[in-house]
């Protein structure tokens, strides 16, 4: 689940550093971090994606946030919580870049964010879905037209040389 | 709230599971003393009233898929997902005419499976068989499969026990019962989720007005509200002909077509059909609701009950707990019903008891019956697949068999060959399609090949069909 | 992208909320009626 990406060994470093600059006499206790439990490319076609991810250690506080850019210059959060899986859906066609982060609930720090995930939104053709549509809408009025006509006349089956 | 933690504990999930249980076992049983005959067993004396026959055709179209699907639908293809969904009732619409054609045409019928070998011969009967087995079975896995997962959810009830206890209630009241059974539970399931429903949304307005979640999907998942949303439109017109193709071949509606006093069969399936189109609206709205309450959604599948339980605590999750449990019994007692009727004459019968008497049709019926759900059992322990998939395999296929049969109910010309070219050429060019382009164009794709084979095949060598054949007298006349 | 707008969306829903209620009410009232002429099954 934890990927000992390029990232990580920063994470290390940086823990290190949190705990030679903590008070003295602390815990060296690392922040958590968190990942995704998937891929960092995603697509969808229909605007929707399940995210999952995790985190070292258990009953974590997760913050999941996602931004039009991967510098996340104007983000927004997605969700704040326990859960460990979110559903996004209605999106619109576009690249989304997403987050996570952990802390554990009776500390205020939060861990570092991890990998970004980017998602290509792009909707199915509209075309297509019109092609589609239309086929779909003859073969449906064909059927109702032959039954409904055939309804209206159940009588002729009545005599025995129907 | 910490991870694990359910709505309802498991003592309550249990505890609602026996009262229900016991309810339905109990209604079964007395209303089964009607069931002693074959005809009272397998088509409930064929004089069932308008209220009985309007309320078993929606309860029995009303399955768990309406109640946790259709939120589904609605939160990834939002309102087209709503009103594509909606478009399910068409078929019950289109059936109304053709449940007058039935009792007109088979007046002593039990089964559609029969009426294709009476009309068709014996090739279309395999095919037909073959399709109608293969439905029902995976109908009846989805519900299986579904309870278990619902129950797990809301109670923490054990996904294994929770499927087993479902099913087993469902054998037992049906093995007793038979379809008296089935159309009794059905009548009061059907109120039961009806009120529910409307319960739970009502009291989902009351805590965020409907301008809120318009506003809170506007916001974040704009694509919900999008009138040319490309995956929701072009999921119509498929869904909407699996539907069509699940309603006509499906011994589920032939046996209460067969079941209902001769007047009363159009009459019900029309009222049916203008009933429950709103029904995937009102849940669908469930579904929509969630955002905009602040809900976290995990898994689509489970999103309807979340919001119920999240929104109103306990009594929101006793309630979905009860409209879930209804809408999956009224659909597993129908299918073990119509499956084992199938089984029963159309394999059972002819191939290892030709002369059998009423009486011992009606005990193998009985065992049919425990055998099919023992099979649906075994097949739901491993917990394959999701839901959908599940089902959406089968759209060719049933699709493949709607011409083959309003042609074969109307249109004395239509031949046996084409029957069975049309149902082989449109499961397998639409599995095909299912494979190769994707779920949304299989069923659309096989009734077209079907269609095309049927009317195909009619003009260049039609026949000439003597409807006085479906009419014979059981037993009279053997294919 | 053109959205259903609001009223649309407020019709659909409590248009469907009112059908199924009504609709729980007919079946009742359509057993009541069938159970006078003793027309039930």
């Amino acid at each position: 689940m934890m990927t000992t990406s390029p990232g990580g060994v920063g994470l290390i470093l940086a823990g290190l550093a949190a705990f030679t600059a903590g008070s003295p006499g602390s815990r060296a206790e690392q922040l958590p971090r968190a990942a995704f439990q998937h891929g960092l490319e995603l697509s969808t076609s229909e605007g929707h994606v399940t995210l999952g991810w995790g985190g070292e250690g258990a009953g974590l506080v997760y913050e999941l946030q996602s931004a039009a850019g991967p510098d996340f210059a104007e983000p927004t959060v997605e969700y704040q919580g326990w859960d460990e899986a979110s559903f996004l859906s209605g999106l619109a066609d576009g690249r989304y870049f997403l987050r996570v982060r952990a802390r554990r609930p009776q500390e205020a720090a939060w861990g570092p964010w991890s990998d970004t995930v980017e998602l290509v939104c792009e909707h199915h053709s509209l075309t297509l879905a019109w092609a589609l549509f239309a086929c779909g809408g003859v073969l449906f009025l064909l059927i109702v037209l032959f039954v409904g006509v055939n309804a209206r006349f159940l009588e002729r089956f009545e005599s025995s040389d129907a | 709230m910490p991870e694990g933690s359910t709505v309802l504990s498991a003592r309550a999930g249990y505890a609602l599971l026996g009262v229900f249980g016991v309810m339905w076992i109990a209604l079964g049983m007395y209303w089964g003393r009607r069931a002693r005959s074959l005809d009272g067993f397998m088509v409930a004396g064929r004089n069932v009233g308008l209220a009985l026959g309007t309320a078993t055709a929606v309860a029995t179209w009303i399955t768990s898929n309406t109640t946790m699907l259709a939120p589904q639908f609605a939160l990834q293809l939002g309102v087209w997902g709503m009103l594509a969904y909606s478009t399910a009732s068409f078929g019950l619409l289109l059936f109304a005419p053709l449940a007058r054609r039935i009792r007109q045409a088979m007046p002593h019928g039990y089964t559609s499976v029969e009426f294709i070998r009476l009309r068709y011969g014996r090739a279309a009967y395999v095919v037909f068989l073959i399709i109608s087995l293969f439905y029902g079975l995976t109908w009846m896995v989805s519900m299986g499969m579904a309870g278990g997962i619902l129950l797990e959810a809301l109670a923490g009830i054990p996904y294994h026990y929770g499927m087993s206890v479902i099913l087993l209630v469902c054998v037992v009241y049906t093995l007793f019962g038979g379809l008296y059974a089935v159309i009794g539970t059905d009548f009061v399931q059907s109120v039961i989720i009806l009120l529910g429903v409307v319960v739970v949304a009502v009291a989902i307005l009351s805590r965020v007005p409907l301008t809120e979640v318009y506003g809170n999907l506007r916001a974040n998942r704009p694509a919900l509200l999008n009138v040319f949303f490309p995956a929701a439109i072009m999921a119509v017109f498929n869904n909407l002909l699996f539907g069509i193709g699940e309603i006509f071949h499906s011994n589920v509606w032939w046996s209460r077509a067969f079941a209902m006093r001769e007047g009363v069969g159009m009459k019900a399936y029309l009222l049916a059909g203008f009933i429950w189109l709103p029904i995937p609206v009102v849940a669908g709205f469930l579904g929509l609701a969630a955002p905009a309450i602040g809900i976290n959604v995990t898994r689509p599948d489970v999103v309807g009950p979340l919001v119920a339980a999240n929104l109103l605590g306990y009594a929101g999750g006793v309630l979905v707990f009860i409209v879930v449990f209804c809408s999956l019994a009224s659909s597993i007692d129908s299918l073990l019903a119509a499956t084992s009727d199938v089984v029963t004459k159309e394999v059972l019968q002819p191939l290892l008891m030709p002369n059998a008497s009423d009486a011992r049709l009606r005990k193998v019926a009985s065992l049919v019956i425990v055998a099919v759900g023992l099979i649906t059992w075994a097949i739901c322990l491993p917990k394959m697949g999701t839901l959908a998939t599940v089902l959406f395999f089968a759209g060719p296929l049933v699709g493949s068999t709607i011409w083959p049969i309003i042609a074969g109910l109307f249109w004395k010309r239509s031949n046996r060959a084409g029957a069975v070219l049309a149902m082989l050429l449109g499961s397998g060019v639409g599995l095909l399609a299912y494979v190769q382009i994707g779920w949304y164009t299989a069923t659309l794709i096989g009734t077209a090949v079907s269609f095309v084979t049927v009317v195909g095949t009619t003009l260049l060598r039609p026949g000439s069909f003597d409807w006085r054949t479906l009419a014979a007298e059981r037993g009279a006349a053997k294919a | 992208m053109i959205l259903f707008p609001v009223w649309f969306f407020e019709t659909l829903v409590l248009g469907g909320i009112a059908l199924a209620g009504i609709s729980g009410a007919l079946l009742l009232g359509l057993l009541v009626r069938d159970a006078g002429g003793k027309k039930i099954w």
